[in-house]
Formats: structure tokens, C-alpha cells, sequence
């Protein structure tokens, strides 16, 4: 039995009321679909009766070429909505933090007042982004041109797959989970010179190449302070990495003071880069192309 | 390769095009393109009775709308040889002043923004509000105030004015430390502003630079002090130079000059003379000539005005300094980079209104 204050957890406990918690979401919306479709069967008139959950007597129509032909596909796309609600709702949170420490910062009142703890701004500015109309340039390459936001948000969400969201659920494990992401992580110089160079432009051009640059300047400290997780934990698994965690601590300690050594600046590296590549100017300045 | 700058680049703060040529990433020759926004202000300054014609030179600038309009009134006077009494006199200093820090306070936002830094974007504009809010309250407007008339001003100054003023001025001054901190200090803005935009001395007379981008190439002129008008000549500040020649120069002096600002409001709310604040005024002006200069924020402005002998002008016509200054831009941008481009586009302080008039 878990102590009632979460705080007070212990990691595995931790983890344990995260894989109950997570057994059960998945088990339940893996059993959503079919009862979704019996209900809309049974409505339809398709079937006399809605049927029993468990009930799985069905084998005609579409109800049966969805969920049991194309299972595989079904369960995808189930793990890709799942995926992206917990990336975006991360994204949320994280950008609303940003925003809430920035006004604090800047003497901006938006995220201040914006509904209950300036939460209302994020809604606020996503119905701003929706409004808002799809400019290209007139001769722009409109395949390439539309291509670099999909490899960017793409990039991202797939990276946000590798990320273990408790022991047992992970929407892709491969064995260089650390690498994987690594290389999503590269897509995104390249997708905003593609853009820069779509656009048929030499101002975009020009921008989009300083973009890439910066990235990539970045990249290199990134890869090197990763470096030192992979030769502390001696595994490119996240999973590994968390169990590494598990037995000896926090490898953000380790990090910032490996070998008694203090000052070591990997976990800041890792923490802030990100930050950069996702364009947010982590030292207050920006090199505007 | 030629690539355009503008007209809609957010640096370039107004409709202008620079049109810089690269040689992969060094530029190696540019060339300003204004008049997106001519408005032939002088024509219908023209044919507009002067007093009519007032409203029309604040649209000049509209962030140093205050000295433009001022500096017409003060061409009129000068054609029509009217006397200004001794307050009104204080009193345009104290409201040229206060114009004055606006402009650099959000000059300063504005130069810190194009070079990436956002934090320093907000701050002097939060700042300037208070310094609207004070002109707000004796003209009644934040923007286009309206506030000389042809021999002293259209309303009087209170006592709450003044003493609101002093607060603000002590206040703003405090800020500009903060801000130098934030700036100075910060090793991203002197990378990219120190020993970029760089203007020799000579250089920079024979391309006829005047104002913050003259000083901080190591001339001391201000016409201010050359040839003082008003109350300038009473008043004790000083003119802040520097010899370096480049962006960061052109920020220190215009920091500087923030503080001397609030310094001569604060002696003109110590010292505001008592009487008339306006006087009498003919509205027939002779048939002759007059011009004036002034130290307006971003330079030198001056404006000749030629009488018919009824109640408009023959001739206006007005000097901007961000004009001139635009000019100078090839001379800077020699042999830097496209990234220092916004950098030296922003020290130069440049005000669309009164480039293409």
C-alpha cells in the first residue's frame, strides 16, 4: 500500500501506480472500439441488440474488416491518438509554464490573467493560430514547402514515442531507443533548410540555411553531453536508463557532478538545448536570419 | 546577389527597402529605397494656413511628434518675428525633453527586439507609458498631441504636472541602470553590436550624420549646445560622446542621453518661470524667409519656411535627420554580415514619417 502523499513515493512505487494506471487506459480503450461500434451497429439497425462486452460474436461488414482483419492497424492508430493527446497535452503544459515564467520576466499580463492561472492564454492563442491564413510564396515549391512543417511536427511526435510512460508501456522500444531519438532530432535542420529553399526565395533561402546552422551548432554539445548518459548507463535503452536510474539515483546528479567533479554542464546541456531547437532564445538572444 | 530588406521586414520598422548586395554572407554593397510613404506633407503644409498646417507635421513622427510640431511653430514664429513668453519657453523644453526619453525608450525596445532580445523589448516600453501618460494628461492625447500654438502653447502646465514629472523622471531614471545592466553586461549583445556598423569620423561629417549616430562616432555637436534655443541655453546637462563609432556606441549614447533628459525636465519642473503661456500672435506672416534647426531625437531637423504675405507658407520645407542617416547606412554596412544588418538598421533610429514625408 502506497503511502497517500505521491511525494512520498518511492520510485518503484511510483512506477507500479503508473503501470496500474496506464494497464487500465489501455485496456479500456482497446475495448472502446468495439463497443463504440456495436453501438453505432445496433443503432444503425445493423444488429437487433447492443451487445454484451466480451460478446465478440460479430464477423461481417466493417465492424469485423476494422478489428479483426486489420488489427494491427487499428491498434496503431489507437497508440497514435494515444501518443499524441500525452505529447500534446505535455506540449501544453510545458508552453504554458513558459509563458507563465516569461510574463514574470517581461511584465506581460497575458499569462497572468488569462482564466484560472493564465491557463485560458494557451486556448487564446490557438484559436489566434487557427485563424490565421496558410501563406506561401507565389512560386514556392508546395510540396517541399509543406513537407517541413509535417517532418518537423512529425519528427517531434515520433521522438515522443520512444519515451517510456511507465515500465511495461512504451509506443515503440527499439534497441537504440537513445539513438532513434537522436536522429529524429536531426530531421528538423533539415527540414527547415528544405523549407528555406522550397520557398523559392533568397531571403528564405539565406534564412533557412542560418536556421540550420544554428541547429546543428547546437546539436554538437547536445551529442556530446548525451554521450556521457550512454557511458554511465552502458545502454542506449531508455528503459535501461530509467531502471540505471532506479538503482543509483537521479543521473541529473551524476551529471552535474560526475566523478566528484562538479560543474560538469551535460545535464545542463540536455536540458537546455532542446529549449533552443525548438526556437524559444534560452540566453534572451536570438540570431534573426 | 541582391536581396531586399524590406519593405516588409520587421526591422525595418516602416515601409523601406534595403536592398543589400552579398558575396555569400559579407555585403558588399547597399542601397536604401524610401518613399513607400510619401504623403507630400510640405504641399499641404503649403496650402494650409499655418495653424492648420500644425497637425500635419506631427505626422512627420510619430514617436517624436512633439519636436517636429515644435520646430514648425518655432519656423512660423521666427517669419513672423513673434516673441515667446518666458514660460511657454520652459515649457517646451520640459515637453521636447519628455518626447525626447519617449523616443529613446522606445527606440531602445525596438533596437533590442530586432537583435533578439525580448526581454529588453518590454521594459523602456513600460516605462514610456508613464511618460505618455504625463503628456496625456496636459494635451489630451498619447499620440498626436497638438500641443504648441504660434506664440507659446495651446493650454498651461498644473502644478500636479510638475510634480508628477520630477516622480517619473527620478523613476526612469533609476530604470536606465537596470537596463544597463541588463545590456552592458550581456556578452550576446555585445557580440553583436560592438565593432559592428562601424563609421569613421570623417566619414561620418561627409555623409552629413547628425544626432546620437554623429556623437557616438567622437563629434561633439548638439545643437542643443551649438545653438541653443528656448531655454536650452539655462538649462546645465551634458552631451554624452563616444569614439567608437558602432552599434553599442550609438546605444550608450542615446542611453546617456536618456538620463540628461530626464535631468533637464527635472530643472525645468524645478524652475518653471511664472507668467503667460501664450502670447499674441499675427496671422499674416511677411514675405520673407526663416528657418530654424533643432536637436530633434534622432538628429538635426530643420525646416525653412518662406511667407506670401497672407495666411499660408510659400514654401516648407524639412530636414530629417533619419533621411541623412538612412543614407549613411551603405558607409556602415560595408563588410558585415546579413545577421549584423537588422543590428545597424536599428542604431540609426530610423522614422519612416519623416524620411518619405
Amino acid at each position: 500500500m502506497a503511502p497517500a502523499n505521491p511525494f512520498d513515493w518511492t520510485y518503484l512505487e511510483l512506477c507500479g501506480a503508473l503501470n496500474d494506471i496506464s494497464y487500465h487506459v489501455v485496456y479500456a480503450v482497446g475495448d472502446l472500439p468495439h463497443n463504440l461500434w456495436n453501438i453505432l451497429a445496433a443503432s444503425l439497425g445493423m444488429r437487433d441488440r447492443v451487445l454484451a462486452p466480451g460478446d465478440m460474436t460479430f464477423h461481417i461488414g466493417l465492424a469485423d474488416w476494422l478489428f479483426v482483419q486489420n488489427r494491427e492497424i487499428m491498434v496503431s492508430l489507437i497508440a497514435a491518438t494515444l501518443l499524441l493527446m500525452f505529447s500534446l497535452i505535455n506540449v501544453l503544459m510545458f508552453i504554458w509554464v513558459e509563458r507563465k515564467l516569461l510574463a514574470r520576466f517581461m511584465d506581460r499580463r497575458g499569462p497572468m490573467v488569462a482564466g484560472p492561472f493564465g491557463l485560458l492564454q494557451n486556448v487564446w492563442d490557438g484559436m489566434k493560430l487557427m485563424t490565421k491564413e496558410n501563406a506561401h510564396p507565389a512560386r514556392a515549391d508546395m510540396f517541399a514547402f509543406f513537407l517541413c512543417p509535417v517532418i518537423l511536427v512529425g519528427s517531434a511526435f515520433a521522438a515522443a514515442g520512444a519515451l517510456p510512460m511507465s515500465p511495461k508501456v512504451q509506443i515503440a522500444s527499439i534497441d537504440l531507443d537513445l539513438l532513434w531519438v537522436l536522429m529524429l532530432f536531426a530531421f528538423s535542420p533539415y527540414a527547415i533548410f528544405l523549407g528555406g529553399w522550397a520557398s523559392y526565395n533568397k531571403f528564405s533561402l539565406i534564412g533557412g540555411m542560418r536556421s540550420a546552422a544554428q541547429m546543428l551548432a547546437g546539436e554538437v554539445p547536445f551529442f556530446l553531453s548525451v554521450g556521457g548518459v550512454i557511458l554511465i548507463t552502458g545502454s542506449f535503452r531508455f528503459a535501461d536508463i530509467v531502471a540505471w536510474q532506479d538503482a543509483h539515483g537521479w543521473l541529473i546528479h551524476e551529471e552535474v557532478s560526475w566523478r566528484g567533479e562538479p560543474g560538469h554542464p551535460g545535464a545542463t546541456t540536455v536540458t537546455l538545448w532542446p529549449l533552443r531547437a525548438s526556437g524559444i532564445a534560452i540566453f534572451s538572444m536570438n540570431i534573426p536570419a | 546577389m541582391w536581396i531586399n530588406i524590406g519593405p516588409q521586414h520587421p526591422s525595418t520598422h516602416g515601409l523601406w527597402d534595403l536592398r543589400i548586395k552579398v558575396n555569400g554572407e559579407v555585403i558588399v554593397d547597399s542601397d536604401p529605397q524610401v518613399g513607400y510613404l510619401h504623403r507630400s506633407v510640405e504641399k499641404i503644409c503649403e496650402r494650409k494656413e499655418f495653424i492648420m498646417a500644425m497637425p500635419m507635421t506631427e505626422r512627420l513622427c510619430y514617436v517624436a511628434n512633439m519636436n517636429w510640431t515644435h520646430l514648425y511653430v518655432h519656423a512660423v514664429e521666427k517669419l513672423m518675428n513673434v516673441e515667446v513668453p518666458d514660460r511657454a519657453k520652459w515649457i517646451r523644453v520640459m515637453v521636447c525633453e519628455m518626447n525626447r526619453v519617449a523616443s529613446h525608450l522606445f527606440w531602445l525596445g525596438a533596437f533590442v527586439h530586432d537583435i533578439g532580445n525580448l526581454t529588453m523589448f518590454l521594459w523602456p516600453i513600460r516605462e514610456r507609458e508613464y511618460v505618455l501618460d504625463l503628456l496625456e494628461y496636459i494635451t489630451g492625447a498619447r499620440m498626436m498631441y497638438n500641443y504648441p500654438r504660434i506664440g507659446g502653447q495651446v493650454k498651461d502646465v498644473d502644478d500636479k504636472f510638475l510634480r508628477r514629472s520630477k516622480v517619473v523622471m527620478d523613476m526612469i531614471l533609476e530604470r536606465t541602470f537596470e537596463y544597463e545592466k541588463m545590456l552592458d553586461e550581456s556578452d550576446m549583445f555585445g557580440v553583436r553590436t560592438k565593432g559592428v556598423g562601424v563609421i569613421d569620423r570623417a566619414m561620418a561629417k561627409n555623409a552629413g550624420l547628425t544626432g546620437p549616430a554623429l556623437r557616438a562616432c567622437g563629434v561633439d555637436f548638439d545643437v542643443r549646445k551649438a545653438t541653443p534655443y528656448w531655454a536650452y541655453g539655462e538649462v546645465d546637462f551634458e552631451v554624452p560622446v563616444y569614439d567608437e563609432g558602432d552599434c553599442f556606441a550609438r546605444y550608450r549614447v542615446r542611453l546617456e542621453e536618456i538620463r540628461e533628459s530626464c535631468k533637464i525636465v527635472k530643472q525645468c519642473a524645478d524652475r518653471m518661470p511664472e507668467g503667460e503661456f501664450i502670447g499674441k500672435a499675427p496671422r499674416v506672416a511677411p514675405k520673407t524667409y526663416a528657418w530654424v534647426r533643432h536637436e530633434d531625437p534622432r538628429g538635426e531637423s530643420m525646416c525653412f519656411i518662406m511667407g506670401t504675405g497672407g495666411k499660408n507658407a510659400y514654401r516648407v520645407k524639412f530636414r530629417s535627420p533619419a533621411f541623412v542617416n538612412i543614407s549613411a547606412l551603405p558607409i556602415m554596412l560595408l563588410g558585415y554580415k546579413i545577421p549584423d544588418v537588422p543590428a545597424v538598421m536599428g542604431s540609426i533610429d530610423v522614422c519612416i514619417g519623416e524620411v518619405d514625408r
